[in-house]
C-alpha cells in the first residue's frame, strides 16, 4: 500500500534505522532520508520515505486507525497501542515544556 | 468552499468536472470517508492507475511461478501472492498456488527482509513490483552493494506520470468526459517531487494538486483544483507540504538513475506505455532475472482474464460496478482479476469499503434496490 506508517527512530546504524511503530512492534528500515533517534519517520514497504512531527504522526495514526478497522482486529489493536503511547509522550512533552 | 467553486464552475459552463486520482490510497480514503457523497453533482472523482500490483504484467507473475516450480526461492510482497497469471504455469495460476505445489515462495514486507533471509537459500529472485515510492529501496540496496549476487530481480517497476497521461488520453479516445484535474499521488511525489507532475500538466494543459491521504487533505486538494480550474490555471500545487517538495528526494532519485534506466514498458491490460518502466542498467544488469533465466519479457499482448474489465477500471474509463463480474464471480475472497486481488485495486477498495452513497450506487447498479 502507499500508506506510510509513522514510527519513531530508536537507533541509526549506517543506512538503516531501528524504528518503533508502537505497541511493541519494532523493525529495521532502510533510510531514504536522514533521520536521528527521537524523530518520527513515515515508513513505506520497509523504507523511511520522509519525516513528520510527532503531532503529525498522531494525526496519521488516527487516520490509519479508521482504515485498520476494516482490515483486521490485530492491525486495529496495534494502532490503538501506538496511538496511546504517542499521546502519552506528547502530553509528557507539553508538561515538561511548562 | 467546494460547493462555492463547483457552482461557479457550473455557472461558467464548465460541465462535469472530472478529477482523477493516481493512487490506491487516495481512492481508499475517497471511498472509506464517503467523499464522493460530499461532492456537488458536477464534480466527479475517478480512480486512475494507482495500483502497482494491478498493472504488473502477467508475464512477471508467470516468470515467478516458473522459477518457484523450478526450485528457485521466490520472494514477493504480500499483495502479489494471490495475483492471478493469465496462463497457468505447471498448473499454478499464482504464487500461492506455486507454493501449494511445492515451490519455495516467501512473502516479505520489504526488499531488505528478503536480503536478510538468504542464509539458507541457494538461489533466489524477488518479484520487484512498485512505483516510484518503492524504487528507491531497490536502488539503494543495489547501489550500496547490500544485495548478494544469488538474489536476482524480476523487475516490474513502473512510473506513474506516463500512466496518468495514458489514462487521460483514454477518456478522450472513448469520447468520455475529459479529465479536468489531477489529484497527484502523495508518496510517489515524496520521491519524485512535484516537478514531473508540473511537466506533465503543462504538456496536457491541466491543473494538478499533490495531495495527502487524510480526508481533510483530499477535500482541500479538491477545493484547490476547482479554484485552479475556474482560474484556468495550468501547473501543480502541493497540498501535502509536510512531505513533498518541488525537487523531491534528490538523493533517492540519484540512486534510481544510477541503478536503473527508463524504458518502454508493458502494463497489464494496457499494452506498452513509452518510457514508463525501469530496467536495471550497466553493472546492475547482473541482477536481472529476465536475462539470467532467459525468461520471456512482457509485451503488448493482452493479458487480462476473459470477461474482466480491470484494464478499463485501471484507466478510469469504467467503474468496478461496470464490470459484470464485480461482486458476482469476482469478490475479495474469490478474486478473478488483479484489481480485486490487490488491496490498492479499485475493485477491492469498492468491494470492502463501500460507504457514503457509494453503497447505494453499487446496490442500484447490481439491481439490489
Amino acid at each position: 500500500m502507499c500508506w506510510g506508517v509513522p514510527a519513531k527512530v530508536l537507533e541509526v546504524e549506517g543506512l538503516e534505522a531501528v524504528v518503533d511503530f508502537g505497541g511493541g512492534v519494532r523493525r529495521r528500515v532502510l533510510l531514504l532520508i536522514d533521520a536521528s533517534p527521537g524523530e518520527y519517520v513515515l515508513v513505506h514497504a520497509g523504507s523511511a520515505i520522509g519525516k513528520v512531527r510527532p503531532e503529525e504522526a498522531l494525526e496519521i495514526l488516527l487516520a490509519l486507525r479508521e482504515v485498520a478497522e476494516t482490515l483486521s482486529p490485530e492491525a486495529a489493536s496495534n494502532l490503538d497501542k501506538a496511538i496511546e503511547e504517542l499521546k502519552e509522550s506528547l502530553t509528557g512533552k507539553m508538561f515538561s515544556n511548562g | 468552499m467546494i460547493r462555492e467553486y463547483a457552482s461557479a464552475a457550473a455557472v461558467k459552463g464548465f460541465g462535469t468536472v472530472k478529477l482523477m486520482n493516481f493512487c490506491g490510497t487516495h481512492e481508499w480514503t475517497t471511498v472509506h470517508f464517503g467523499i464522493r457523497s460530499l461532492m456537488p453533482s458536477n464534480v466527479v472523482l475517478v480512480a486512475g492507475p494507482g495500483c502497482p500490483v494491478c498493472i504488473t504484467p502477467s508475464a512477471c507473475v508467470e516468470a515467478a511461478i516458473k522459477l518457484a516450480l523450478d526450485g528457485v526461492t521466490v520472494y514477493t510482497f504480500g499483495d502479489a501472492y494471490r495475483l492471478p497469471a493469465l496462463r497457468p504455469v505447471g498448473g499454478a495460476r499464482s504464487l500461492l498456488e506455486a507454493k501449494a505445489a511445492g515451490g519455495d515462495v516467501r512473502v516479505v514486507y520489504s526488499f531488505m527482509d528478503a536480503i536478510r533471509d538468504l542464509q539458507s537459500v541457494r538461489e533466489a529472485v524477488f518479484l520487484a513490483i512498485g512505483f516510484e515510492t518503492t524504487a528507491p529501496s531497490y536502488a539503494l540496496s543495489l547501489a550500496k552493494a547490500l544485495v548478494p549476487s544469488k538474489l536476482k530481480l524480476i523487475t516490474a517497476l513502473r512510473l506513474t506520470p506516463p500512466a496518468a497521461k495514458r489514462a487521460i488520453a483514454a477518456a478522450l479516445e472513448r469520447g468520455l468526459e475529459p479529465v479536468k484535474g489531477i489529484i497527484a499521488p502523495g508518496h510517489v511525489s515524496t520521491v519524485t517531487g512535484a516537478e514531473p507532475w508540473d511537466r506533465l500538466v503543462r504538456e496536457l494543459g491541466l491543473p494538478a494538486v499533490v495531495s495527502g491521504f487524510e480526508p481533510v487533505d483530499l477535500l482541500a486538494s479538491i477545493a484547490t483544483l476547482l479554484k485552479m480550474i475556474l482560474e484556468q490555471k495550468v501547473g501543480v500545487e502541493v497540498e501535502y507540504k509536510r512531505l513533498v517538495t518541488w525537487e523531491g528526494n534528490v538523493a533517492a532519485k540519484k540512486l534510481i538513475a544510477e541503478v536503473f534506466e527508463v524504458a518502454d514498458a508493458a502494463w497489464r491490460g494496457l499494452g506498452v506505455i513509452p518510457e514508463s518502466g525501469l530496467e536495471l542498467k550497466g553493472p546492475y544488469r547482473g541482477y536481472d532475472a529476465w536475462e539470467e533465466y532467459g525468461l520471456p519479457t512482457p509485451g503488448p499482448e493482452s493479458d487480462m482474464p476473459a470477461g474482466c474489465r480491470c484494464a478499463d477500471v485501471v484507466l478510469g474509463i469504467a467503474k468496478p460496478t461496470d464490470c459484470p463480474l464485480f461482486m458476482r464471480a469476482c469478490t475479495p475472497t474469490k478474486p478473478y482479476g488483479p484489481c480485486m486481488v490487490s488491496s490498492e485495486g479499485t475493485c477491492a477498495i469498492w468491494a470492502r469499503f463501500g460507504g457514503g452513497g457509494l453503497a447505494d450506487t453499487i446496490a442500484e447498479e447490481l439491481g439490489l434496490k
